[in-house]
């Protein structure tokens, strides 16, 4: 690249709009990496990161740049950050004996995950608006969604509330949506691809 | 699951000089520490305490928490925290709150070992918990022996080549 292509992509940088950084949040296997995958592979065709029925699979935050969503008319373009499942607690042993893991796999993997937990921790500093993963089978009142919830609510931070796995007979957003009325609530299965259109409007609608 | 070998071995300690402390602290206590409340939270909580907080911890300090604990979990001997409360309520407020857009004030909360302290339920209102006891640990452990008492021993010794002798013939013969 010239000198003068250079020069001129930093003066537009100065002038282009800030990019809006989504961070999407929420426990260990609420479905976060999944519905990062659903939205990547929408509007990029490429996905974000592994999932796995063993929690804990994402243990560093991942970012796609530039992903640009077009709906209810509008067309705008987000960072979207995969981050690790935030928890209280991380014992090695439920790797080993709820999912036959060698011991010392499951040591290392509970060791990256607890700085997993660190790291998405400081990127609610970074992003602008939070998509919330829980999972609609689940009791929403775990003591991670509160946290982050009020969290998110004492930054000021847009958050929508993903009800995931609705494809779950168990499912159940009402539940949520009476636990948490005051934030918007869209039931979605980021695996099956169900409310992904609802989701899409909601971002426009919050996130703009 | 917890792992049972790690309750075993951290339950030796507290258990063995009479049960598990459970201390409760006065709004005014944990005020008086500012920013130290999280250091002698995590502090008691390692030493194997379930500390009851008159007035919990604000979201951010229940965050904090949570960074400074996974920072600090030890794979052998401590595997985090355990926070049931009403802390931080984010799912009813007054209108008032609303309008102001202002938090609601910590409320009660428990914190405690997540090897000892467990959630079982919880809604807006009511939160169930229980605290691991060594006699559930062992009961967990031997519910598929019998116990056998020292007369049985004896009478089973005494009988020791009391017996008919029976011979069991071979498929040879």
């Amino acid at each position: 690249m010239g000198l003068f292509d250079s020069l001129l992509k930093g003066l537009l940088g100065l002038f282009r709009k800030k990019q809006a950084s989504i961070g999407i949040y929420g426990p260990p296997n609420a479905g976060k990496t999944t519905l990062a995958n659903r939205i990547s592979r929408d509007w990029t065709g490429k996905p974000m990161g592994k999932t796995s029925e063993i929690p804990h699979e994402t243990r560093k935050a991942k970012e796609r740049k530039e992903v640009v969503i077009k709906a209810a008319g509008s067309r705008i373009s987000f960072d979207i950050v995969d981050t690790p499942g935030i928890a209280t607690k991380i014992d090695f042993h439920n790797f080993v004996e709820d999912y036959g893991m060698d011991e010392d796999k499951a040591k290392q993997r509970a060791k990256e995950a607890t700085e997993g937990v660190i790291e998405a921790i400081k990127w609610l500093d970074k992003v602008d608006g939070v998509l919330l993963v829980m999972d609609a089978a689940e009791d929403p009142f775990n003591q991670v969604n509160v946290t982050l919830l009020g969290n998110l609510e004492a930054r000021k931070l847009p958050t929508i509330i993903v009800a995931n796995k609705m494809d779950l007979d168990e499912a159940s957003p009402a539940t949520i949506r009476d636990a948490f009325p005051q934030h918007p609530t869209i039931p979605v299965s980021a695996l099956a691809g169900y409310g992904m259109d609802n989701l899409y409007k909601a971002m426009m609608k919050y996130f703009r | 699951m917890i792992g049972l070998e790690l309750r075993r071995r951290v339950l030796k300690e507290p258990l063995s000089k009479g049960g598990i402390s459970i201390d409760l602290i006065s709004t005014e206590r944990l005020e008086e520490m500012g920013r130290e409340k999280i250091r002698f939270i995590l502090d008691s909580v390692k030493d194997g305490k379930v500390l009851v907080l008159e007035k919990g911890l604000t979201s951010s300090e229940e965050l904090e928490l949570i960074k400074v604990t996974m920072s600090e979990i030890d794979h052998d001997s401590f595997i985090g925290v355990e926070t049931p409360g009403f802390t931080g309520n984010v799912t009813r407020r007054t209108l008032l709150q609303r309008l102001l857009r202002r938090p609601p004030p910590p409320r009660m909360m428990v914190v405690g070992p997540a090897h000892l302290l467990k959630t079982i339920k919880k809604d807006g209102r009511t939160i169930e918990a229980i605290i691991l006891t060594r006699a559930s640990d062992e009961e967990e452990e031997i519910s598929d022996e019998i116990p056998i008492s020292e007369d049985e021993i004896e009478i089973m010794e005494s009988m020791e080549g009391a017996g008919p002798d029976i011979e069991i013939p071979s498929d040879e013969e």
